[in-house]
């Protein structure tokens, strides 16, 4: 059953004072909310898109107040106000102000799919599209003078689920436990994997961002006490400062990193089945429930280049600032899913992208064809992104 | 202002309440889902990494546990839940308070 709330003035919390450039006057702003996981990557498309010549160049405009009320605005039809983040052709983040009386969303994005936020219908409504991303994972962190190396889900289930009663040693501390509130990706993402639900996070401090948390982890004077979870990319951006665990999964015989190593970025334990907690991106758009077509324009042309339905503008890389950014394009996994954290299946890419994917990220090394197919042996004859590949 | 936020966030606690929040863990690990213990012998190396682990190259994985405990030339670090977890309790974790 439906359960709509209209609550168009529910971003007003958030606004600030006008100080900033109109975001209507950006070029070709494209307007998105939701969570912070996806952040990093948003922020590396909207650099490349705000570097390309007219009529492609673009700017995407997000506000990140919680992954769900994304998807709850975009069913709601809520229009934005206040302040949004927006990147300019050099990357940096800036601030631009938006309409008093309120922005038609185009997309709403975040990291978990609309069935774990709990005011959305199951299924969507016809007029509701649900556009899969690059996959991300959720980390469990420590600081790095913390001596713990791996987590299991049982473990996770009795620090976030009871708190010092859970007697999870080191992770006692409620003040040194960080968590999100029940909007939260990570927290939705964390909560169905160890079987605590997002509202039921009671024992621990909100750190209210995905940076909040790094820093309150980060900084913790208890650092062996000190725990908390943020998406993937978060984390490997702050490697300086906090340690990613080891999880090992309810029946799983050993903890698993998403890389390989603790150095590594080549994500090999996500793409190959052993590391848990992944899941794709997803980006809502109103859409034509007939003709199935995204209804605002430039959602049609960013959702279309990153499903593939709209072909890309000469030097946009789409894939390889997925990669850079973080995430794990589908072509470049071995392993997938359908639903949140569901079952997982051997995944053979239609055009496999496991050679770029590696050469970014320093993993094997792929055979590479700068003349084309002809580089390539029989065993992996296609010539994909400049490496060959099985098909 | 004030009484807005007030008034959605007691919609969104209220409402929050209205899904459900699925099975508590109140099976053991090893019987847990889709576990490997379904797999056939052939398929589980005694003396693979880890030791016990799902052999991918000959044997179509199936379930979670087949990827998840699949052999692999990484590392990895166990995590030992009896000798840890007071509470554990062979897996029968106890209900959320």
């Amino acid at each position: 059953m439906m359960r709509r709330l209209l609550f168009p003035t529910v971003f007003l919390a958030g606004a600030a004072p006008a100080a900033a450039a109109p975001c209507s006057e950006l070029p070709n702003p494209i307007y998105g909310l939701g969570g912070s996981a996806s952040k990093p990557t948003l922020a590396r498309i909207s650099k490349a898109l705000a570097s390309l010549p007219a009529p492609d160049t673009a700017t995407i405009v997000f506000q990140a107040p919680g992954a769900c009320l994304g998807i709850y605005a975009v069913l709601n039809n809520t229009t934005i106000t206040g302040t949004a983040s927006y990147w300019d052709a050099t990357g940096v983040e800036k601030t631009c102000d938006l309409p008093a009386a309120g922005q038609v969303l185009d997309f709403a994005n975040m990291a978990n799919s609309a069935v774990l936020c709990p005011l959305a219908p199951v299924p969507l409504p016809p007029d509701v599209g649900d556009y899969e991303g690059s996959v991300n994972t959720i980390n469990l962190i420590v600081p790095v003078a913390s001596s713990q190396r791996s987590i299991s889900a049982a473990a996770a289930y009795f620090v976030f689920g009871f708190g010092a009663q859970g007697q999870a040693a080191p992770w006692t501390v409620e003040s040194e436990i960080a968590i999100r509130d029940s909007n939260s990706a990570v927290q939705q993402l964390l909560g169905a994997t160890i079987n605590v639900p997002a509202s039921k996070f009671a024992f621990g401090v909100n750190a209210l961002s995905q940076n909040g948390s790094i820093t309150r982890v980060a900084s913790s004077a208890q650092p062996e006490a000190a725990i908390g979870f943020v998406s993937g990319q978060a984390a490997d951006v702050a490697r300086a400062t906090v340690r990613t665990l080891a999880y090992q999964h309810y029946g799983q015989s050993c903890g698993y990193l998403p890389d390989s190593t603790e150095t590594s970025f080549d994500k090999k334990n996500v793409r190959e089945g052993r590391y848990f907690i992944w899941s794709p991106q997803h980006f809502f758009a109103k859409k034509d429930p007939v003709s199935g077509e995204i209804v605002r324009p430039e959602a049609r042309k960013l959702i279309g280049y990153l499903t593939g339905t709209v072909a890309l503008p000469a030097g946009f890389d789409l894939l390889r600032y997925q990669i850079e950014s973080g995430e794990v394009p589908r072509c470049a996994m071995k392993v997938w899913r359908e639903g949140d954290l569901g079952r997982l299946s051997r995944h053979t890419p239609a055009k496999a992208c496991h050679g770029f994917f590696e050469s970014l990220t320093g993993g094997t090394a792929a055979r590479a064809c700068p003349n084309g197919p002809r580089d390539c042996t029989a065993s992996a004859p296609a010539c994909n992104f400049g490496y060959c590949e099985v098909q | 202002m004030r009484a807005v936020i007030i008034t959605i966030a007691g919609a969104l606690a209220l409402c929050a309440a209205c899904k459900d929040e699925g099975p508590r863990p109140d099976v053991p690990d090893a019987a847990r889902a889709d576990a490997a213990v379904d797999a056939p012998a052939a398929c589980l190396d005694p003396q693979g990494s880890p030791a016990g682990c799902f052999r991918q190259e000959t044997c179509e994985p199936e379930a979670d546990l087949d990827f998840l405990n699949g052999c692999t030339d990484g590392s990895c670090v166990a995590y030992d839940n009896a000798a840890r977890l007071p509470l554990y309790n062979n897996g029968t974790l106890p209900p959320l308070p």
